[in-house]
């Protein structure tokens, strides 16, 4: 009765799109096992099918290939800290992955299992979104097929993988010259903490004309899921980096809450703790602004 | 006493360090017996209610569950888990299993299986039919209620209505204390063995292995002798372990199996079934001069004990008498209403009171000092107790009581002057320093019985028995007893061997690891046997010297008598030779009583950051200036110190068993319940004030619980001079900090 | 289901139902119980191992997914009756009290020091974010770490 539980072990992928074929509603992906552990014990899950995508070593890299970075989804979010690939073109996701749970986690937890547990309040998402990447994933066909990260997660703990997909490989792209990026997060402690709050920020500035270009914010845990905000957004585009500006984004980014979480009970301490992920943001992606001037610190 | 000391003031590493660095000290989870079943219980998931249907048919078919049990076919006596000593009368409450929840985690059931994944898969298959009864979790509801209202303890010094209709100065605040767990890192946990003889032995991590035996014999209708209480290793207990709650489930169990049965409680189980900090709500009031002379006070107490009476009242007490200890108030009065509520079961916790007494008047003595205008510390030391004064309230003296030095020398150390009057900074981040003092005790005397039998034996070897039932929680007790011996006897600390508390073989110890008793009072009965043991040996000694008791030396494993210098016996030698001559043993048992119960005292400074826009507070440095007597092994006080700081830090800052309306619980995990870890720890400095106290062994006093004492209050005072607010409400959350800047 | 598995250097050819975690197996199946359970969830680290340098919460991981992997536990530590510098710091520090998060504080502080011999103190307290103490408060802990780093 305790043998219930069958555990798959492919070694490529090929193995696993044999495995995936009688993939059912009692098949679970296991890969860093953070996640998955604890829902089978809260879930009291006993009986089923269990693929360990550890062990396939080809879903294990991060690359870049011209003007896009591949991140295969057994990567670590150790690894990602540690990759220069990532370091140099998105250090949004580096910080997120920096934030991520404990150095015992980071070690063990993988960027595929992230996007496809969909916690709400996920770090690793925001920064995804905001970096505007596709999630390649394959069926049991063995057939390979992208989609944008907004349409994988679902949100509150659901993907929308049918029960023989699998992902296999985040793709972002290489933001280019101009581009920079952000990610920060409010939790209850320093570090180890989920998050009350968070949010990722990528802006292409123009050097010569000063205006900044391009601008995604996406704001985590104020909902089933991470989401850009358009309202915030369109307070940065097309405008210069001054000291009215952050106040701009400040208002934009509280409004963004009073919309998000009217009426709960956790809207007057978020539309202040945005106030520091803004001031945050700011002096991270565009330096040590003026605004702090006027203080005597 | 000896001036220069061998052994006691050294820091030696606690006993069994070298075990527990290599994971070969087997603690009671890790215990293996042959035969042995794995228990789970069944917590109930409603508050309040009646169970009308209990279905174990599903569970019992499950492979490997051998049996279940629950109230149907188990022992209703009724106990209170907080009995320690035979002759102790109290509200008896608890049931092995109920058929009455009270909270959600009351015990309904076991099941015992032969594996503990089978125990715990079938613990999800029991089915329960509550009757759902209305929850009160409220204690202000509580305290208009018959059956949740338990009664009111209430002390006066002097008149307090006298001073309070003449006061023109009176400050009140209200402060609250949230429900907190104890957080050791390892769960609760038992393993127990029938013998054939009728007879259970219960291995567990416990405080008090003579209150173990109490409680499962009581609850199992067996004689004392049938019950062998045997601590095992101790992976952390703060109180959390005092008060017996798998133990009796477990010895029933393996009672009723006829084989042995291993009890553990998960995280989850361990924060919301086992016991907790008691919660308060406390009101004071202080009349105060002008120049800052406390001219009475006035303290109401709402202590919620939870869903069992336990140490309600005893913790309300316990609360009551550190009031009149602290600062020198002639009059005073303090009331306590104590009410049961469906929540987790109040209990004893590092503090036993303490620390919720010293939330409520320390916060209130920083706002004394607010609205005077005074610094916070010159006002406590207008009005603290002088050393050797007497207790208002006819408690024991107050011995060689430090607490003045403790601040005067803080106040130093930590710059005090200078950092609270630094110009306040206005950006987002926002320095503020705050202190608070705290008072403690030193074992029951005074209260409750306090005496411990040991028995000491020199060995034909030159080594030392000394036998108790002492626990070590990780704390050094087994190190700090053999520092003591050592001392005495000079012997080398690697030849004395101290066991500890086994009831079997064990002497008697009337109350174990409570009330900060150990070292002061079963220290100084180890120097007391060990004093007489030295006694015995020299007179025969002297006997085979041929020379006089005086005239004997013993110094380093060696005696000798100090006219003949050339002559010198190893102590095994001459051990050996007393007993082929005298046909006698080296050996005393000896029953010690504790004359006295002097107040400990501490004063805590320390430095907070708080970020204005997230309320995130990162606690920069803490320096904890401890009045300890004299330190029998420093940098184990160093270790107490640094490791209640570290919780009372949690205390003041993000701690908490929250229970909603309905009496369901959050922060039952930890990553709900936040602990502090090491990114979020401050350095803290500790500076100690020896200035010896008349009955401790060596001087030394106690500093286990008072080390947690003065923490939390000396937080949120730094936390509301940086903000200039008043938050009187633990823990202080980020929410709390920008809610309460926002109403500024 | 057949598990092999190498932990201290030894392989083991174990019978391993799927369900268990890594940290089952080392306690129950190989007696290894210096690695503790503490909350089941990832968030103590007293079940901490290393497993292929990298500090893990044995209680997060299948114990068939660390088949072909070098499994480290704290009984390993001591090599030929000598402690190794980490342990000797431990207790020379006092960073010991009752002991139940010490396995899995050293494993993360090993972990530490094999991938990073000369850690800040920024490092190491980043090293045992998620190693929780209730005994300490961490100070000796982060001391005897710094100690053992001198005495490389």
């Amino acid at each position: 009765m305790m043998n219930e539980m069958n555990f798959k072990m492919p070694a490529s992928l090929n193995e696993l799109a044999l495995n995936l074929d009688n993939a059912d509603e009692k098949t679970y992906l296991i890969s860093g096992g953070t996640d998955l552990i604890i829902k089978l014990r809260e879930k009291k899950i006993y009986s089923g099918t269990i693929i360990d995508l550890k062990g396939i070593q080809e879903l294990n890299y991060i690359r870049q290939i011209e003007q896009t970075i591949c991140i295969g989804a057994n990567t670590t979010f150790t690894e990602m800290i540690h990759s220069e690939i990532l370091i140099k073109n998105a250090p949004c996701l580096v910080q997120a992955a920096e934030q991520i749970g404990s150095t015992q986690i980071r070690n063990a937890a993988t960027i595929g299992g992230n996007i496809a547990n969909a916690f709400a309040g996920a770090d690793a998402i925001p920064a995804l979104i905001a970096m505007g990447v596709k999630v390649k994933m394959m069926n049991a066909k063995g057939e390979f097929f992208l989609k944008d990260i907004d349409e994988v997660v679902i949100g509150s703990g659901k993907n929308s993988l049918h029960k023989d997909e699998v992902i296999t490989e985040v793709i972002a792209p290489v933001l280019g010259h101009g581009y920079k990026s952000f990610f920060g997060k409010v939790g209850s402690r320093e570090r180890v903490t989920i998050a009350k709050l968070n949010m990722a920020v990528v802006v292409k500035n123009n050097h010569e004309t000063g205006v900044i270009e391009d601008a995604r914010v996406v704001l985590g845990s104020l909902g089933p899921k991470a989401f850009r905000s358009d309202l915030v957004e369109i307070e940065l585009v097309g405008k210069y980096i001054t000291d009215s500006l952050q106040t701009e984004f400040e208002k934009a980014l509280i409004t963004q809450i009073d919309i998000s979480i009217a009426g709960r009970s956790s809207r007057p301490y978020k539309r202040e703790a945005v106030k520091a992920l803004s001031e945050d943001a700011f002096s991270n992606l565009f330096g040590s602004p003026a605004w702090r001037c006027n203080n005597e610190k | 006493m000896k001036n220069d000391l061998k052994y006691v003031g050294k820091s030696i590493p606690i006993h069994d360090v070298k075990e527990k660095v290599s994971g070969k000290l087997k603690y009671a989870a890790d215990m293996q017996l042959p035969g042995m079943l794995h228990g789970k219980l069944l917590l109930s998931s409603v508050a309040h209610g009646r169970i009308k249907k209990i279905d174990v048919s599903k569970a019992e078919a499950l492979e490997g569950v051998v049996k279940i049990f629950t109230h149907e076919n188990s022992p209703n006596t009724l106990y209170n888990s907080h009995k320690w000593f035979v002759g102790m009368e109290i509200t008896k409450d608890e049931r092995l299993f109920t058929d009455h929840v009270k909270f959600v985690g009351d015990r309904i059931a076991a099941v015992v299986a032969k594996d503990r994944f089978t125990a715990e898969r079938a613990v999800n298959l029991i089915e329960i039919g509550y009757e759902e009864l209305s929850v009160v979790v409220d204690p202000e509801e509580a305290i208009n209620l018959e059956d949740y209202y338990i009664g009111q303890k209430k002390i006066e010094s002097g008149s307090v209505h006298d001073v309070f209709s003449k006061a023109s100065i009176i400050i009140e605040d209200s402060v609250e204390t949230p429900k907190i767990h104890h957080a050791a890192m390892e769960t609760h946990v038992c393993v127990a063995s029938p013998g054939i003889h009728g007879d259970v032995t219960v291995w567990t991590p416990c405080q008090v292995v003579f209150q173990v035996r109490l409680i499962v014999a009581e609850v199992l209708g067996m004689p004392l002798n049938k019950v062998r209480a045997i601590k095992a290793s101790m992976g952390g207990s703060f109180g959390g372990k005092g008060q017996p709650v798998l133990e009796p489930v477990c010895a029933f169990l393996a009672k009723a199996m006829n084989a042995p049965v291993k009890l553990q409680m998960d995280r989850t189980e361990s924060i919301i079934g086992t016991r907790t900090r008691t919660a308060t709500r406390g009101t004071i009031k202080t009349a105060v001069s002008e120049d800052g002379t406390i001219l009475g006070r006035d303290i109401h107490m709402l202590v919620d004990t939870g869903a069992y009476y336990t140490n309600g009242d005893a913790v309300t007490m316990a609360m009551a008498k550190k009031a009149f200890r602290l600062y020198k108030i002639k009059d005073q009065r303090f009331v306590g209403d104590v009410v049961y509520t469906n929540t987790p079961i109040g209990g004893a916790c590092r503090g036993y009171g303490s620390p919720q007494i010293h939330v409520l008047s320390e916060i209130n003595m920083d706002n004394v000092a607010r609205r005077l205008g005074m610094d916070p510390a010159e006002l406590r030391l207008r009005n603290l107790v002088h050393p050797f004064d007497k207790d208002p309230i006819n408690g024991p003296d107050l011995g060689n009581a430090r607490a003045i030095d403790c601040v005067t020398e803080g106040m130093k150390v930590f710059d005090w002057k200078q950092k609270r009057l630094r110009p306040k900074t206005s950006g987002r981040i926002v320095r503020g320093v705050g202190m608070a003092c705290a008072t403690h005790g030193n074992g029951y005397h005074g209260g409750y019985q306090d005496f411990i039998t040991m028995s000491l034996r020199m060995t034909e070897d030159g080594g030392v028995f000394l036998n108790s039932g002492i626990h070590d929680l990780g704390c050094g007790t087994v190190m700090t007893m053999k520092q003591i011996v050592a001392e005495v006897l000079d012997v080398e600390i690697d030849k004395i061997l101290a066991p500890e508390g086994d009831t079997l073989v064990s002497p008697f110890d009337v109350a174990g690891t409570q009330a900060s008793r150990v070292t002061f009072v079963c220290g100084s009965c180890a120097m007391k046997v060990a004093e007489q043991v030295k006694e015995k040996f020299i007179g025969c000694a002297s006997k085979i010297l041929q020379c006089s008791p005086e005239e004997v030396v013993m110094e380093a494993g060696e005696v000798w008598s100090s006219t003949s210098e050339t002559v010198k016996y190893s102590y095994g030698k001459m051990i050996t030779d007393i007993q082929s001559k005298f046909q006698d043993d080296i050996s005393v048992s000896y029953t010690y009583t504790s004359p006295a119960n002097p107040g400990v005292y501490a004063a805590n400074f320390v430095e907070v950051e708080v970020d204005t826009l997230t309320g995130l507070v990162k606690v920069l440095d803490v320096l904890a200036v401890h009045d300890i007597g004299k330190a029998i092994n420093p940098g184990f006080v160093e270790g107490q110190v640094q490791g209640a700081i570290q919780m009372g830090i949690g205390f003041a800052l993000s701690e908490e068993i929250k229970v909603d309306r309905n009496g369901k619980i959050s922060g039952d995990k930890f990553s709900k319940y936040h602990v502090i870890n090491a990114p979020s720890m401050p350095d803290v400095k500790v500076l100690l004030i020896e200035e010896g106290e008349e009955h401790g062994p060596f001087g030394a006093k106690s500093i286990g619980e008072i080390s947690t004492c003065a923490i939390a209050p000396a937080i949120v005072n730094a936390i509301n001079a940086a903000l200039d607010i008043n938050i009187t409400s633990l823990p202080v959350t980020p929410e709390k900090i920008i809610k309460a800047l926002h109403e500024k | 289901m057949e598990l092999i598995i190498n932990v201290n250097d030894i392989e083991y050819k174990l019978d391993v139902n799927p369900r268990m975690r890594l940290l089952d197996v080392l306690r129950e199946n190989l007696g290894l119980t210096g690695a503790k359970e503490g909350c089941g969830e990832g968030e103590c680290g007293a079940c901490t191992i290393i497993m292929d340098g990298l500090a893990i919460n044995s209680c997060m991981v299948l114990a068939h997914q660390a088949r072909g992997k070098k499994i480290i536990t704290v009984e390993a530590l001591e090599q030929d009756g000598e402690m190794d510098r980490l342990q000797e710091a431990f207790i020379n520090n006092g960073a010991v009290q009752c002991g139940y998060c010490t396995p899995g504080m050293l494993m993360s502080c090993k972990a530490l020091l094999m991938n990073n011999p000369n850690p800040t103190d920024e490092e190491i307290k980043i090293a045992i974010e998620g190693n929780l103490c209730r005994c300490t408060g961490y100070i000796k802990i982060v001391r005897a770490v710094k100690e053992a780093i001198q005495n490389q």
